[in-house]
């Protein structure tokens, strides 16, 4: 890779992100790979910063170190001392004094790991900043979406829910569009960012409208609180105009996969009948191919 | 009594309308002489013969808005350096904010800011006083008692007023004692949380966004409650078009609404933010290129009266960290004369007008008899070579603060001679301090 840091997928050219999701589907299907890249990789370390609660992408990324033989090791961050943000260049620069090899963090404010990119002598991986972004999320969706569809360019992708604070929303859109697939977001209007239709996606505040000729539907994590009337009146309202259930479903084409990064809030973004269903939905899957995705993405930034 | 004779001067005094070759004459504190016939005059010991060749003279430049951080936040700023900053820059008497700590909202502040002034200070420093008790947008602050301490003007600083019952009586008990109330128009509730103009920038940043409305919509109410009671306001650090509208519309009407800008609204646009660079945060937000244009427009029209330095200096540790908890605000001393005179020269303005933006309208609102060159009237003199190109850079900052977003920005002019009450603070390069 060009640069020393995942930082954005709008760093990477589109030759880049192909050659880290074709590692990723090696690593998936051919052990032998996975050896030889074992030797080089044995030895070094590897820091997760997480400044926010966090489960499957700490692990996920634990367990993509550990199977490519890195020490890597989870630093908690105890919440209530970075609130304020006072600590964050010392704590990364007391890791940088320890020479990791990459560190590897994740921030509620957007811009964090881009600013300690530039302090540290590390290579840098954002795991997720503020509503900024989460490119290995984005990587990990994209290798999904080839695994099961054959190739991205042209389809048609729905992101649905929460885009106004989603950084999941905002990397997929850049990966997306990097790929020539066609982006639409669907949402209601207070959780649509400014600005959003200039991006090179599609605006729809129905979601039968949005979901009409779909091939991939990703749906967005909403949190709890901004359904209290801030955002959106209720839960019961977001869940019925905007929650993705199997008659909505339907509006979409036939073979239409269901995605979500998860952790999923079932009755509210969508229905237990759909994000439970096999043949259509594909989170467990995403789960699954995340570890690939961020081994391939460690095993370049080390190399 | 030793005189100083300016000789050769390019004289700017738009109080007088003069704009000529000539001579002036300082004598202990005041301006004793000004003419713009020959007149010949005894070389001899006592007197101190400047030539100012190819210089301009205009009255000292009066910073209407600035924070000297002073008493409370000394880390960032004292008035030892704002003033050697200023006198660097050609500014001869700062106004300055009262969201200190602690806030300037009582008689002893004021006086305290006073005393201290008189010894640290080489420039004159007024401050202003808030129209709220702590800022807190509830209870009047003593309006009387406080302006007669010497606050010239009553604002809440970086915050508005954001009841419309209480700014109406502040405007309404204001006209008992004539008081001008600057207004920072940003409509609280809008702005909340934001950190920059929220559109597709502030998208992709991952930055919540305070829609450019926010300032319209606090102008509009402001100039409605101006109109109820006669009152009088000034609107500080314009940065839209659409408030720019609403302000030139009440200005025809009739009322007594001015406004001011800083140089960063018609220098810098939120492109400058790049990522996430925390130097290019500021109060209200970069604007985008549209609105940058329609300032500068704006200060062609003189819809603008005036342009602030708007000098918030900030410590390392509070730029230092995510955008969005990162304090607002950019040192500006040095960047007021070289960025307007830059707009001066690209609108094709004249000198005038840059004496006017920067010394003569300010002094008119705040009724400083500063602001011109009167026979009689103290001596505060800037004098400055207009054509001298100049690049900014965070390197000559002269602030106890850097945090400065012009890196190889070019502008003009490079002051000669700053002068305080007949006395010379800051000449060719060096302060005498």
């Amino acid at each position: 890779m060009k640069t020393k840091h995942l930082l954005s997928i709008k760093d990477l050219s589109v030759n880049e992100i192909k050659n880290i999701l074709s590692d990723a589907n090696d690593f998936l299907n051919k052990k032998s790979i996975q050896n030889k890249i074992l030797k080089k990789i044995k030895g070094k370390n590897i820091i997760n910063l997480f400044f926010e609660d966090s489960t499957r992408t700490l692990t996920s990324f634990e367990l993509a170190g550990k199977k490519l033989g890195a020490s890597i090791i989870n630093m908690a961050v105890a919440t209530s001392a970075i609130k304020k943000g006072e600590s964050l260049i010392d704590t990364a620069m007391t890791l940088n004094a320890m020479n990791p090899d990459i560190l590897i963090v994740r921030h509620n404010m957007s811009g964090v790991p881009y600013l300690l990119s530039e302090k540290v002598n590390c290579s840098v991986i954002n795991a997720g900043d503020g509503s900024n972004e989460h490119p290995t999320q984005a990587l990990l969706d994209a290798l999904t979406i080839l695994r099961h569809k054959k190739k991205i360019s042209g389809l048609e992708v729905a992101i649905m829910g929460d885009v106004l604070h989603s950084r999941v929303a905002r990397s997929n859109i850049y990966l997306l569009n990097k790929l020539n697939a066609k982006v639409r977001v669907i949402c209601p209007p207070t959780l649509l960012p400014a600005g959003i239709e200039k991006m090179n996606v599609k605006v729809f505040k129905n979601i039968r409208e949005g979901l009409r000729n779909v091939d991939i539907i990703m749906v967005l994590r909403i949190q709890k609180e901004r359904m209290e009337g801030s955002f959106v009146p209720s839960e019961k309202e977001f869940f019925k105009f905007w929650g993705l259930d199997r008659e909505k479903l339907n509006k979409a084409k036939k073979n239409a996969l269901v995605m979500h990064p998860g952790p999923i809030n079932r009755g509210i973004e969508i229905d237990s009948d759909v994000a439970d269903d096999i043949g259509r939905s594909l989170i467990l899957e995403q789960v699954k191919l995340g570890v690939a995705v961020r081994m391939s993405v460690i095993n370049k930034l080390i190399n | 009594m030793t005189k100083i004779i300016f000789t050769n001067a390019h004289i700017v005094d738009p109080s007088q309308n003069i704009n000529k070759i000539g001579t002036v004459t300082v004598e202990n504190k005041n301006i004793i002489e000004i003419s713009t016939e020959k007149i010949s005059f005894k070389k001899n010991e006592k007197n101190k013969i400047i030539d100012c060749k190819k210089l301009i003279l205009s009255p000292g430049f009066i910073d209407l808005k600035c924070h000297l951080r002073v008493p409370g936040d000394e880390h960032k700023e004292n008035l030892s350096y704002a003033s050697k900053a200023a006198a660097s820059s050609g500014i001869t008497s700062l106004i300055c904010m009262p969201n200190t700590n602690p806030i300037i909202d009582n008689v002893s502040i004021v006086e305290l800011l006073q005393r201290k002034a008189r010894k640290e200070s080489d420039v004159k420093i007024y401050s202003t006083a808030s129209i709220t008790k702590k800022l807190q947008g509830k209870e009047l602050s003593e309006f009387g008692l406080l302006s007669e301490a010497g606050a010239l003007a009553f604002t809440d600083a970086i915050t508005s007023v954001h009841s419309s019952a209480v700014m109406y009586k502040a405007l309404k008990y204001a006209s008992a004692f004539d008081i001008l109330l600057m207004q920072h128009p940003e409509e609280k509730e809008l702005s909340d949380g934001g950190s920059m103009t929220s559109g597709k920038l502030s998208t992709e940043l991952g930055i919540k966004g305070i829609p450019i409305e926010a300032e319209v919509i606090q102008v509009e109410r402001d100039i409605r409650l101006a109109e109820m009671t006669n009152g009088k306001i000034h609107f500080l650090n314009i940065s839209t078009g659409l408030a720019l509208e609403a302000i030139k519309n009440a200005k025809k009407k009739g009322l007594k609404i001015s406004c001011s800008t800083s140089p960063h609204y018609f220098s810098l646009n939120e492109k400058d933010i790049k990522k996430w660079r925390t130097f290019a945060k500021l109060s209200p937000p970069l604007r985008d290129e549209e609105n940058m244009k329609l300032v500068k427009e704006a200060i062609a029209d003189d819809i603008i009266s005036c342009i602030t330095s708007d000098h918030s200096p900030h410590d390392t540790d509070s730029k230092r960290l995510p955008f969005e908890i990162a304090s607002a605000g950019s040192i500006g001393f040095e960047s007021l004369l070289p960025l307007t005179l830059k707009i001066v020269k690209e609108k094709k303005l004249g000198i005038t007008k840059l004496v006017n933006l920067l010394s003569t309208k300010p002094a008119e609102l705040l009724k400083l008899n500063s602001g011109s060159l009167k026979k009689g009237n103290n001596a505060d003199i800037v004098i400055f070579d207009p054509n001298k190109k100049i690049t900014l850079s965070p390197k000559n900052i002269k602030s106890k603060s850097n945090n400065f977003p012009y890196e190889k920005t070019k502008g003009y002019g490079e002051v000669f001679l700053t002068m305080v009450d007949g006395k010379i603070i800051f000449k060719n390069g060096k302060l005498n301090i």
